[in-house]
């Protein structure tokens, strides 16, 4: 599913060259759900980004579903994500004009009746039904979160990618989001979260340690073989939707 | 969601950026649209101090004497009447001269006293301009009576005066100019040539140039040069003084008119621009996140542009109304000599509501290409 070969990325900085990713280099399969985890300034957003096709690294490969991402042009790799991959980030990222439903509808490369269903679906299933009309600055961080977890899952990318998805959030609410990214795991997801503490290895089959922008551990997480559905507690957010 | 919905609702959300971009751009309008108006009006008040400057070239026939002439204020020479006519068709008359006027004029006797006897022609100006004729149009049985020889005659308007023993009623008593207009009798050509038993003769045709030449440029050089082509039986004298008036007033208008609207259109972009580059900066989370979602340039571009040409809209019409206003209620205290010449120009409106938009999406180029150009990653990077 995702190839990541020797990829290294270099700032610019005031002393020369700052290197964000040393000579990276990882795999991961199809379904699976894998935590990177590192320190503030390990360079775990810098992947992220360069695995979702925004950040083109300095040398190296990426390649996603079989595509060498920086192989397509511009336009195309833009594409790509619209269709592939589904991003979640700290900073929720929301649009503030657009209401809850608007937001989540603006993930979709193409609306149509099955979609607006999907949206429908995961608007109730995540809890946000009675502000479906609410700009996001009248919600909580949890809810914001939410809505931009709905916006990734609303196309059902092959490929969610998230970024910090729970730093900003409570442990309740940490604990729903990565609830329902696993549960989309489950579903034949592939999932891949970056995050500086280790709240998301007990959901993850794999976590990597990322340090000073190299990969310095694999291994396979405590949960790796474990079915999903039977350690969740149940939650209106990891019903099926 | 259309883009236009999208372009709306981000509008309303960010309001008082959007009614300053508004703003800049109405006010650009209002600015163009009065300049017009006032510079259309500055043209129709220029034209009237011209008329009344009168003519200021005399075309005469060549064997006249220019020293006698000069002397005299006239001479007893004349030019058959299709001089005129000839003198139009000739190929870039216009380009020199226009309003031609023939007139025939002679000192005569009136009552006893000293008149001047002039009779005026129809002025013909250049093919396809909607400039009114210059100089007076009299029809034949008519007279328009000097201030200072109707006073002589005891003669009011309505009145009948006997020239040369034919009656001619007076339909106008000029104002006193302190001039020899103040002896003269002004009838129409035919007139004029019948009384003076002159018939298709003409003293002098009079015009006025069209040259709007630098300083340094001999304008009667060229003027000669024109007439020796289209007319050689004539020559031109130039009165200086009302030339240079003339082209001073011209200039001075068009100037007004060159200086204000490159300047107007510099500010108005400048804010547009300005406020355009704000909104992108406030943005840059949001076209990170469009990018992330798959969004080309060209989507994040037509937001940017996008927004200023659907303010460019309602801006046209605003800037329309308010310029239009402004022309109106002030214009007539800059020209009072045309006031009542101040209408609306609705044509304006076209173009205002057409090139608004393309003012404001232009003037949001460099904002657009910066939003174009941003990297997704320095506002989606948390770490």
């Amino acid at each position: 599913m995702v190839h990541c070969t020797q990829v290294v990325k270099r700032f610019a900085g005031r002393g020369g060259q700052v290197a964000g990713l040393d000579d990276v280099s990882f795999e991961i399969a199809r379904g699976e759900f894998v935590a990177i985890q590192g320190p503030s300034g390990s360079g775990k957003s810098t992947l992220l980004l360069t695995l979702g096709g925004m950040l083109r690294p300095t040398s190296g490969s990426v390649s996603i579903l079989g595509q060498d991402l920086y192989a397509l042009s511009g336009s195309a790799r833009a594409r790509f994500r619209a269709e592939r991959l589904g991003f979640v980030f700290q900073l929720f990222h929301l649009v503030p004009y657009l209401d809850v439903r608007s937001n989540v509808l603006a993930g979709l490369p193409t609306i149509d009746a099955a979609a607006r269903e999907r949206v429908e679906s995961l608007i109730h299933g995540l809890g946000l039904a009675p502000r479906a009309r609410e700009l996001p600055s009248t919600l909580s961080a949890g809810e914001r979160q939410r809505v931009a977890l709905a916006r990734a899952l609303a196309k059902q990318p092959p490929l969610i990618l998230a970024d910090e998805p729970t730093g900003n959030l409570d442990p309740e609410n940490a604990a729903l989001v990565f609830n329902r990214l696993a549960e989309y795991q489950r579903g034949g997801g592939t999932v891949l979260v970056v995050t500086h503490g280790s709240d998301a290895a007990p959901h993850a089959n794999r976590v990597l340690r990322l340090a000073a922008g190299r990969v310095t551990d694999s291994a396979a997480a405590s949960r790796s073989s474990i079915p999903l559905s039977a350690d969740l507690p149940s939650t209106p957010l990891n019903r099926s939707s | 969601m259309n883009l236009l919905s999208l372009i709306l609702r981000e509008l309303w959300h960010r309001r008082v950026n959007a009614l300053l971009l508004l703003v800049a751009v109405a006010g650009t309008v209002t600015l163009l649209v009065s300049v017009r108006l006032l510079a259309t009006a500055a043209e129709r008040e220029t034209r009237r101090v011209m008329r009344d400057l009168g003519f200021n070239l005399r075309i005469l026939p060549k064997e006249v004497d220019p020293d006698r002439f000069l002397a005299e204020g006239r001479s007893d020479q004349t030019l058959p009447a299709d001089a005129v006519k000839r003198l139009a068709a000739a190929a870039g008359t216009f380009v020199s001269f226009n309003h031609l006027t023939p007139s025939l004029e002679r000192r005569i006797q009136i009552a006893g006293r000293d008149a001047i006897l002039t009779g005026l022609g129809a002025s013909v100006i250049g093919p396809g301009e909607k400039k009114q004729p210059m100089g007076f149009n009299i029809a034949e049985g008519k007279a328009f009576l000097g201030a200072l020889l109707a006073t002589r005659l005891q003669t009011r308007r309505g009145e009948t005066v006997e020239v040369m023993g034919k009656k001619l009623t007076v339909e106008r008593v000029l104002m006193e100019s302190g001039s020899d207009d103040d002896v003269r009798i002004f009838t129409s050509l035919s007139d004029a040539q019948s009384m003076l038993g002159l018939p298709g003769r003409i003293s002098e045709i009079k015009a006025i140039d069209c040259l709007c030449l630098t300083g340094d440029q001999d304008v009667l050089a060229q003027l000669r040069k024109a007439l020796a082509k289209a007319l050689p039986e004539a020559q031109v004298l130039q009165l200086r003084a009302l030339a240079d008036a003339r082209a001073r007033q011209r200039q001075t208008a068009e100037k007004y008119s060159a200086l204000a609207v490159p300047f107007v259109l510099l500010v108005g972009a400048l804010w547009v621009g300005i406020l355009s580059a704000l909104n992108v900066r406030e943005r840059r989370p949001e076209i990170g996140l469009w990018r992330a979602l798959g969004q080309g340039s060209m989507r994040i571009a037509a937001l940017i542009l996008g927004r200023s040409l659907v303010l460019g809209v309602p801006a046209a019409v605003l800037g329309y109304v308010a310029g239009t206003w402004l022309a109106l209620h002030f214009g007539p205290q800059v020209y009072p000599i045309t006031a009542g010449g101040f209408a609306a120009d609705h044509s304006l409106l076209g173009w205002a509501m057409g090139l608004a938009p393309a003012f404001a999406a232009v003037a949001s180029f460099l904002p657009a290409m910066l939003a174009v150009s941003h990297d997704p990653a320095e506002t989606l990077r948390a770490d």
